[in-house]
């Protein structure tokens, strides 16, 4: 229905849609400005190491999350397996874990210092590092290794649904027709998956692309490093936003093969919602060996580590609880609670906008104001700097002109800078969570309750608000944990001396002293488990 | 040798009885339907022929080969079992073609060929052979999924609830197509159903299930000339009961008057039953002294269903003539084989 809004609305709408989109154009902008001396010496010498390290670390993680989640949703769809009801969420449980806080812990754990390698030498013997072969966990494998074992839940997760979806007739129709359930799975289960899984495999890409914390730890030269390192190190705006581009080209293909794919899934989805559980006949030993296979991703992405964090908390506590602990979690939650908010208030104004203004193009408010979602936050974060520098250089040139003093880093060296990338980077969950709850208000209520004499405001007062209140509640959870849990945009932005939770366990990460931040680390990780009890609840609703 | 024999199949879900003590056979190429409404353990007993849901005790034989028995569960892909899913169960994402020789692909690709060939001719769809599944109509994917099945040269043919997705206009002229098609191919097939039109349409030999038991097992005449239960005479078509008193062998008095049946009955004289009668046994006259008052009145087309008020009880009778509500008239019963069920303990 068309409602006639106030000029203020439709510019505020446009404003913040193009406001949030403004820092990835900066990065284009940037990007396609002549190159350097800097990005071409770069490209002369390492980049290519760089690329090619990025290349292979999405490549391995995607084979790996593949290897481990493919096999578990398919046990979890198609078999009555041990413990199975506790399977089903247990095995969400890693994507609750930072990368880098579980590759801290397996440092610990296998390096050369390590309680498992000490055990071997006094074991066999052996003096030093030359006498014996081991592997070293702070190289490219170990990063594969790490991140495909916190982010394999995604694929699991999209590939469970996706067999579930399956009509159980067709893997009926095929034992039939004479295969054994193996033949069946691979020519008949796998090939209607085919979306689902690639989905979920650009999600891992993604995700494994703008990972920093893990490379930088492990010393694994990827693009997130090189981003960093030429800002950090060399000082260069111009060159980081260079590679930020390259890294976008990268986002912007994944992100197609994204959508294609989940356009592709519509086709084949018809489930006649039957029962499943006799589908696959398995031996009790088969059963238990499934069951194992699962419980041992579980542990190696959460059990494991968490309980590790448990003791180390437990056995360091004096050296936890202190003062800097408290004061970093309250900036912590200060930060995530105002990001929280305006998200929201966001969302409400582009959400409701799209639904009252009924036009063309009235979408593409929301639609900007998600961009940043997609970008890594090492890009995002170079992306706001551009502006942001650019402001505070022209209002120290003009107070200066004017021959005052200059007041300084106003912008990109405040807490404005921390607040806006986390805005530009998660508004767009607000967006999808408010959305989605506006969406599910009949249009048949506008109608009514404007036939019943309502201006549009007082509609949106008194029908939409209250409607979609639960709506903007999870869309503030969410964006509240997720900036909470947000690294490597705030390595860049923060404010000199300001700490963060997530920046204040990273700190003791990369000193290998992570017992010293185990207790922020549980705190992140617990906050970190809301969102996957909300996602297993709308799961099972389903 | 029998295509199947089930023997004494009990069967169970968390703890709940489905089926208990099922037994019946099936003689080569013949067609047996399951018939009962929904509930009854018809498509359990189905997926129970085909293995896709264990026994807890009983024996099935599939063309005396044993794959049922305590203690050995033979899995579906070695029975040799061509199923029809309600929903056809096509794979989507293969053509018609593909989704023909999937069973058989074990096989050189020129036998492969000629079979799909064979069966897409038999099914008269030859020409779709490259389309996908959801560019073909209902009635085009079925006779896909009966060829599949036909291709894969199956021991036995097991339908669920086959036609309930098709069109009531061209549904009897589909079980027509699909009974010469199968009867063509010369296997024998059981079919699970909740319509009893179809049954008949379909069907040599039915079997009528009532709470996880085979209540009757015969042909559609038998079972509808003479039901054993009051339960299959009720679910073959609806009649009306009355009280009725034994005279002899060949007559029974009821509130209608005296009854004549055509075969002698065998009930001891002078004892109450209940007696069945069908609506299109009872004649109806115009008569304004009639004791009986017409309350409604339904047109068929060839015939009319008639509701006939008499004396606290309403008739339902099926006849030829016209009649108008509130008109009185006359009930007699013709002469036919008496259905008479002992009276029901109340």
């Amino acid at each position: 229905m068309y409602s006639r809004l106030s000029l203020s609305w439709i510019t505020s709408s446009w404003a913040i849609g193009l406001l949030l989109v403004f820092p990835v154009i900066a990065i284009i902008y940037q990007g396609l400005q002549p190159a350097g001396d800097l990005f071409q010496h770069l490209m002369d010498t390492v980049m290519w190491d760089y690329i090619h390290n990025t290349v292979l670390l999405i490549l391995g993680v995607g084979v790996l999350s593949f290897m481990m989640a493919i096999p578990a949703a398919w046990f979890m769809a198609m078999c009555d397996i041990p413990g199975r009801k506790y399977l089903q969420w247990a095995l969400m449980l890693p994507l609750a874990m930072p990368a880098y806080i579980v590759a801290g812990i397996y440092t610990e754990l296998l390096d050369f210092a390590g309680p498992v390698q000490s055990v071997l030498r006094d074991v066999f013997g052996w003096q030093t590092a030359r006498d014996y072969w081991f592997p070293n966990i702070r190289s490219l494998g170990g990063a594969i290794v790490i991140i495909a074992s916190v982010l394999f839940p995604y694929l699991y997760l999209l590939a469970r649904t996706s067999f579930l979806e399956q009509s159980v007739t067709l893997m009926q129709s095929a034992q039939l027709l004479g295969k054994t359930p193996l033949q069946a799975f691979c020519r008949i289960s796998l090939p209607l998956a085919r979306p689902a899984i690639a989905v979920g495999l650009s999600l891992i890409a993604m995700e494994t692309l703008a990972d920093f914390a893990t490379v930088n730890f492990f010393a694994v030269n990827t693009l997130t490093r090189a981003v960093f390192d030429t800002w950090q190190g060399y000082g260069s705006l111009h060159a980081a936003a260079k590679i930020s581009t390259l890294m976008l080209v990268v986002v912007v293909m994944l992100l197609a093969l994204e959508r294609f794919s989940r356009r592709k899934q519509k086709v084949f989805q018809k489930n006649m919602g039957q029962e499943r559980a006799h589908l696959l006949l398995m031996k009790p030993w088969q059963q238990w060996l499934a069951a194992l296979f699962c419980w041992s991703l579980v542990t190696l992405g959460f059990i494991f580590p968490f309980s590790m964090l448990v003791y180390f908390a437990t056995q360091y506590f004096t050296d936890s609880w202190t003062a800097e602990f408290i004061e970093f979690s309250l900036n912590t939650f200060f930060i995530a609670g105002v990001v929280a908010v305006l998200a929201c208030i966001i969302a409400i104004l582009v959400g409701l906008f799209r639904r009252l203004h009924m036009q063309r193009g009235s979408d593409i408010p929301a639609r900007l104001s998600s961009m940043g979602y997609a970008v890594p936050g090492t890009v995002l974060a170079i992306g706001i700097l551009i502006p942001f520098g650019w402001l505070d250089h022209s209002l120290n040139d003009l107070v200066e002109h004017f021959g005052g003093q200059g007041p300084g880093l106003l912008f990109s060296g405040t807490m404005l800078a921390l607040i806006a990338g986390y805005l530009v980077r998660f508004t767009a969950i607000a967006v999808g969570a408010v959305e989605s709850s506006i969406n599910k208000i009949p249009p048949s209520l506008d109608m009514v309750s404007r036939t019943l004499g309502h201006s549009p405001v007082k509609m949106v007062r008194k029908v939409h608000i209250p409607l979609i209140s639960k709506g903007c509640f999870t869309a503030v959870l969410l964006v509240f944990i997720e900036s909470m849990k947000e690294l490597p945009a705030a390595l860049i932005l923060r404010p000199f001396n300001f700490e963060t939770l997530a920046t204040y366990v990273y700190q003791f990460v990369s000193d290998e002293m992570i017992e010293h931040g185990a207790l922020a680390a549980i705190v992140i990780i617990l906050v970190g488990l809301v969102p996957l009890i909300i996602l297993s609840r709308s799961i099972e609703r389903h | 040798m029998s295509a199947l024999v089930i023997s004494n199949v009990h069967c169970s879900y968390n703890g709940l009885d489905i089926l208990s003590d099922m037994s019946v056979t099936l003689e080569e190429n013949e067609i047996l339907c399951l018939l009962g409404s929904s509930g009854c353990g018809k498509t359990t007993l189905l997926k129970a022929i085909a293995g896709l849901l264990p026994l807890k005790s009983g024996e099935v034989m599939i063309n005396g080969k044993v794959v049922n028995k305590t203690g050995f569960h033979l899995p579906p892909e070695q029975r040799k079992i061509g199923m029809i899913f309600q929903d056809y169960a096509l794979f989507p994402h293969m053509t018609v073609m593909d989704n023909v020789v999937f069973g058989i692909d074990e096989l050189p690709k020129k036998e492969q060929q000629q079979r799909a060939k064979q069966v897409l001719d038999l099914v008269n769809l030859s020409e779709l052979s490259e389309r996908y599944p959801h560019q073909l109509s209902g009635g085009q994917q079925q006779r896909v999924a009966i060829a599949r099945a036909l291709a894969y040269q199956p021991d036995l043919m097991l339908l669920d609830e086959p036609f309930s997705n098709i069109d009531s206009q061209v549904r009897l002229k589909l079980i027509a197509e699909i009974r010469q098609i199968l009867k063509k191919a010369g296997v024998s097939a059981v079919f699970v159903t909740h319509s009893k039109e179809e049954a008949f349409a379909f069907a040599d030999k039915l079997a009528v299930l009532d709470q996880g038991k085979i209540v009757q097992v015969g042909t559609p005449d038998q079972l509808y000339l003479r039901p054993a239960t009051r339960f299959v005479a009720d679910f073959l078509g609806g009649g009306n009961y009355l009280p009725a008193t034994v005279i002899d062998e060949h007559h029974v008095n009821t509130p209608l008057g005296r009854v004549c049946s055509t075969v002698a009955h065998h009930k001891s004289d002078a004892t109450s039953y209940d007696i069945f009668i069908r609506p299109q046994q009872i004649s109806l006259t115009a008569n304004d002294t009639g004791a009986g008052v017409v309350s409604d009145v339904q047109f068929l087309g060839a015939s009319s269903k008639v509701y006939v008020k008499l004396a606290q009880q309403e008739f339902e009778c099926q006849v030829a003539q016209h009649f108008t509500a509130q008109q009185a008239v006359d009930l007699a019963v013709m002469p036919h084989e008496l259905i008479l069920f002992d009276k029901q303990s109340a």
